[in-house]
């Protein structure tokens, strides 16, 4: 059984239960979406599924093996991750960080090598921060940095790609761009695709399926047009917002109203 | 149009790579040639001065065994084979040492204030060794380095164990617990210095740090475990690169972090007791060296923990030379010299890339 599986898996940090009884499975292909308000539980959930935070109860299978059984390398060449909001040491290269995806693929003593600078100009080509390869970090904005945390992910040629956040820090054009890049991925080569994301919008045009977290469980799983509702946000969320089909997909998307403004016309 | 561009990027970054690894080779040749030369001058200087030619001749034919000492002073010979070499050995392992430890520990601990000692291991050690000091006159002298060694790594061994929650260590837990530790420790160290009477000079001595005990004995009580120290902590030089991002970045990369953090200090730990067991706690190595080796070549550690190495025993080997000279024939502890130079030099190299250190 290929890809990541939940089974009845309850997260923790200290005492406090973050996540309970999560069920889950990921299949290839397929752009999976998390949806909730912050703190509900979106990022333990993506480090539950890498293997870096054990769940107390339940466990969670890679490719049909308990991920805490496995190696750390083997971990890392079948799921890569990109955080959200991490210090990159300043000293470092653009190309020193990306090619930093290439340790679970190369042993202790091993430089890299041709193909992993190959590997990595292609990472970094995809995510438009080639002509920052030998840039320091420190000279980076923050969406160059998300962009080369991700070119890093990339590198690392995994064929489950966690993405926390993934475009929190970035301009329009380069959420679409990321997106669309991360979507053609899963089309083209099969990547399972699993993204925390706040913006409604997006989850809406690019998952292929969302789950909303809500105190700490699943309350609702579907594709986006089963389960973006107005009353589903408005449960979950808090917010009051209509829900309109997209004019050139149909597919929903939400609209806020200032509160002032409401029920005017 | 695009994949020309393409290959031709692909092909100058690797060429790149590759020339970067041929002049890290050449340069660590370099480096290495540099340290022989300053240990040649440094076995030419000193309360008595060899001259270069017969050193050499003396070297040559102990190396191709032909009996030609009798060509040369007897007293010569004695002050370079049993006195000068032994002291320019032990000083430039402990050097190698003590930097590549401090060089581990500033990557492992994410701390550029880091250094050997921060585990509470040189507070360990001077109590054990002052302990041995003080101990009655029946009991053999070489005790004192066994309890400085044993002084040294059961403070670790407590510090470790006190940061140790489930299976994680924390680092900063280690920091805290290294700091708490040592304190506590030199408490006794302080009083065992006032009841010390006549024995206050020695022990000031070791623990300020001092080359003036060594042999080749001791040399080789001392060797095997600084070698092994640092070949252990070589083979960290990639999860040490990756472990300056932080630790859930160098676990999600592949990284068995907690396995790495427990091999750095034991490493570390074995090498650095072995360095102070002998020579007491020779300050300043530890922390300057990786840190001027870091601002002239970069973060990479597999370069960093070489040079280092290399850089660390050169310094120690001249800082004991300035040592022994400066105000012959009294001689200043080492740990005196580290710091005097070595503080100004940082200073300056710091002043030199203002851009950030770490």
């Amino acid at each position: 059984m290929p890809g990541i599986a939940l089974v009845n898996a309850s997260f923790r940090y200290g005492r406090q239960l973050i996540l309970r009884d999560i069920n889950l499975e990921t299949s290839a292909g397929e752009f999976l979406g998390i949806l909730g308000p912050n703190g509900c539980g979106k990022s333990t959930l993506l480090k539950g599924m890498s293997g870096l935070l054990r769940p107390h109860r339940g466990y969670v299978t890679l490719n049909g093996v308990n991920i805490a059984e496995n190696n750390h390398g083997y971990t890392a060449r079948n799921i890569a991750l990109v955080p959200q909001n991490v210090a990159l040491p300043a000293l470092f290269t653009v190309m020193d960080i990306v090619l930093m995806g290439r340790t679970p693929h190369l042993k202790l003593l091993q430089y890299e090598g041709k193909l992993d600078i190959s590997i990595a100009i292609d990472a970094m080509e995809a995510t438009r921060t080639v002509q920052l390869a030998d840039k320091r970090i420190d000279e980076l904005s923050g969406g160059e940095k998300q962009r080369v945390l991700i070119a890093r992910a990339l590198a690392q040629q995994a064929g489950i790609l966690l993405l926390d956040e993934p475009t929190a820090n970035l301009d329009i054009n380069y959420q679409a761009e990321i997106l669309n890049f991360v979507r053609q991925l899963c089309r083209d080569k099969g990547l399972s695709v699993i993204t925390a994301l706040h913006d409604l919008n997006l989850a809406s045009q690019y998952c292929d399926r969302i789950i909303m977290l809500k105190d700490g469980y699943i309350w609702r799983q579907g594709n986006p047009r089963e389960v973006l509702d107005a009353a589903a946000i408005r449960e979950i969320y808090g917010v009051d917002v209509c829900v309109y089909p997209h004019p050139v997909n149909s597919l929903p998307t939400a609209l806020v109203t200032p509160r002032d403004m409401a029920g005017s016309n | 149009m695009a994949t020309a561009q393409a290959n031709s990027l692909l092909n100058s970054w690797i060429k790149l790579y590759r020339t970067k690894q041929r002049s890290a080779v050449l340069s660590l040749c370099g480096a290495g040639l540099a340290l022989a030369v300053i240990a040649v001058f440094s076995l030419t200087v000193g309360s008595t001065a060899i001259p270069l030619q017969d050193m050499l001749g003396m070297i040559t034919g102990v190396i191709t065994h032909q009996p030609s000492a009798s060509a040369y002073d007897a007293s010569l010979y004695t002050i370079l084979f049993t006195i000068r070499l032994p002291r320019i050995f032990m000083a430039g392992l402990v050097g190698c040492a003590l930097a590549m430890a401090g060089a581990a520990y500033q990557g492992m601990f994410r701390n550029p204030l880091a250094d050997p000692y921060l585990t509470g291991i040189s507070q360990g050690a001077a109590l054990g060794a002052v302990a041995g000091f003080l101990l009655p006159a029946s009991l053999p002298v070489a005790l004192i380095p066994v309890l400085g060694f044993l002084g040294a790594v059961i403070s670790v061994i407590v510090v470790f164990f006190i940061a140790r929650t489930g299976k994680t260590v924390p680092v900063t837990t280690l920091i805290l617990g290294g700091v708490a530790v040592g304190a506590f420790l030199a408490s006794f160290t302080s009083y065992l210095l006032i009841v010390s009477g006549d024995k206050l000079h020695g022990i000031i001595f070791w623990l300020l740090g001092t080359f003036s005990l060594a042999d080749w004995s001791r040399v080789a009580i001392i060797a095997p475990y600084i070698l092994a120290g640092i070949t252990v902590l070589m083979l960290m030089a990639r999860p040490l690169n990756v472990m300056q991002l932080d630790e859930e970045q160098a676990r999600q990369l592949g990284i068995n972090v907690e396995k790495t953090k427990v091999l750095i200090l034991a490493a570390a730990t074995l090498a650095t007791a072995s360095a102070v067991c002998f020579c007491g706690a020779i300050g300043f190595v530890g922390i300057i060296i990786p840190h001027a080796v870091r601002l002239i070549l970069g973060p990479d550690y597999r370069l960093l923990l070489p040079f280092s190495a290399l850089a660390g025993a050169g310094f120690l080997i001249l800082a004991d030379t300035a040592a022994r000279t400066l105000l012959a024939p009294t001689e200043i502890p080492v740990g005196v010299i580290t710091a005097l130079i070595g503080a100004p030099f940082f200073l300056y190299l710091l002043r030199q890339k203002k851009r950030g250190i770490f």
